[in-house]
């Protein structure tokens, strides 16, 4: 990570992730399909992890994808719970940007709810590869660091999960379209 | 390698890309972890936890909570209530070749935009006492200028998040320092960098308050668009 966090206690270390990160690993945990309600314990969950791993990480590599990888474990124990499948995701997505037109506005939040319910259908292993690389933009080499998996099943991983979402946003849409 | 995504999905995921949390829920995170985890500096916690047991002073939330209070008080009429704090605005980039020494100078109120203040006459050191303080007051703002030339150099490289831990760095070392200015409009280029548009205005509405004829006020302008408060500016 950058030269910011070389000289800095771990505890100073850690304090500063949570300040920047917060916001990232609590979207993270929506789109890996934690229920709204549940997002602070899991962020909390997360993030007291993230303390007692701070002496692991690596400042010369990005923070994010570390990050996520916590993010995808916790997303994943919650979700083989079965009072936590997934129901209807981002039933209430934070508006989060005041510039856009009203109607702007409501498009992109359908929009987000379409692609989060869209990527709920993509198998998790792939899932992972897919939100860090389509909408975390996290360099492939990365995203197999942080996930442990050769570089190669990474490119493999995301390929299906491409297909996964397409086909998931053709049958979400079509639903809404559905009378 | 791997194919672009085809047009449409990729304008699909465009607007699922935005970062964003509840306004209050860093704090109630950090609460509930500052309850679990030891203070800063400190050897451990082991006493349970209490609902009433104080946060850690170090943590940036409180500071961040302190740093917006003054902000407000000050904002909302400092000029009046307090004695006049030096202002440094620090307008070099030095991130090339050796910066020049410390770019400040005590001013008595706001500058008017545009004038450089490295071009004003230097007063004569008074005393050694005052020199002495000067040298110290030299090597705080060093240090808060090394911060932020990390913080300048993540977001020149498109790095908003390690801007924002640079910025969140120096708001915990230097919450009254010489320098918050150029850390406020760092921050908030960040934040916009990140789509956190609601945090970017909200803490750019600050900044216009407590900076009303800052130099810097053009380039956050720029990042968010002026607010309502640009009008109350140029009134």
């Amino acid at each position: 990570m950058a030269a910011a966090l070389v000289d800095m206690s771990e505890r100073a270390r850690f304090d500063a992730i949570f300040e920047a990160e917060l916001a990232y690993v609590w979207t993270s945990l929506r789109r890996l399909g934690v229920q709204e309600r549940d997002l602070e314990d899991l962020s909390h969950d997360v993030f007291l992890e993230v303390y007692r791993r701070i002496g692991t990480y690596d400042v010369a590599r990005p923070i994010r994808p570390w990050l996520f990888a916590f993010a995808f474990r916790f997303a994943s124990d919650y979700r083989r719970l079965a009072r936590h499948r997934r129901e209807v995701m981002g039933t209430e997505a934070e508006e989060s940007d005041p510039q856009p037109t009203a109607d702007r506005l409501l498009q992109m939040k359908q929009n987000q709810h379409l692609v989060e319910r869209a990527i709920g259908k993509i198998d998790p292993d792939r899932q992972a590869v897919f939100i860090l690389h389509e909408l975390d933009e996290t360099p492939m080499a990365e995203i197999a660091a942080a996930l442990d998996i050769p570089v190669n099943t990474a490119y493999s991983r995301l390929r299906l999960a491409r297909d996964e979402f397409r086909d998931a946003v053709k049958r979400e849409s079509r639903k809404e379209t559905r009378p | 390698m791997i194919e672009p995504l085809d047009d449409d999905l990729a304008a699909l995921l465009q607007d699922a890309k935005t970062i964003a949390a509840p306004d209050d829920a860093k704090a109630r995170v950090h609460a509930r972890l500052a309850l679990a985890l030891p203070p800063p500096g400190g050897g451990g916690n082991t006493s349970p936890p209490s609902p009433a047991a104080p946060l850690p002073a170090g943590f940036p939330g409180w500071a961040l909570a302190a740093a917006l209070a003054v902000g407000a008080g000050l904002g909302l009429g400092g000029s009046l209530l307090l004695p006049p704090r030096e202002r440094v605005l620090y307008i070099d980039r030095p991130t090339l070749p050796a910066p020049p020494a410390a770019v400040a100078v005590a001013q008595p109120s706001p500058s008017p935009s545009g004038l450089r203040l490295e071009d004003l006459p230097r007063a004569p050191t008074a005393t050694p006492s005052a020199s002495a303080a000067n040298v110290a007051r030299g090597e705080d703002l060093a240090k808060e200028r090394a911060v932020l030339d990390v913080a300048r150099s993540a977001l020149g490289r498109g790095d908003a998040a390690n801007t924002l831990v640079a910025t969140g760095e120096h708001e915990r070392k230097f919450p009254q320092g010489a320098l918050v200015e150029e850390r406020e409009a760092l921050a908030i280029q960040a934040l916009a960098m990140q789509g956190r548009r609601t945090d970017a205005q909200a803490r750019a509405d600050r900044f216009r308050k407590r900076f009303p004829r800052s130099m810097l006020l053009p380039a956050v302008d720029a990042v968010v668009g002026s607010g309502t408060d640009s009008r109350e500016r140029d009134l």
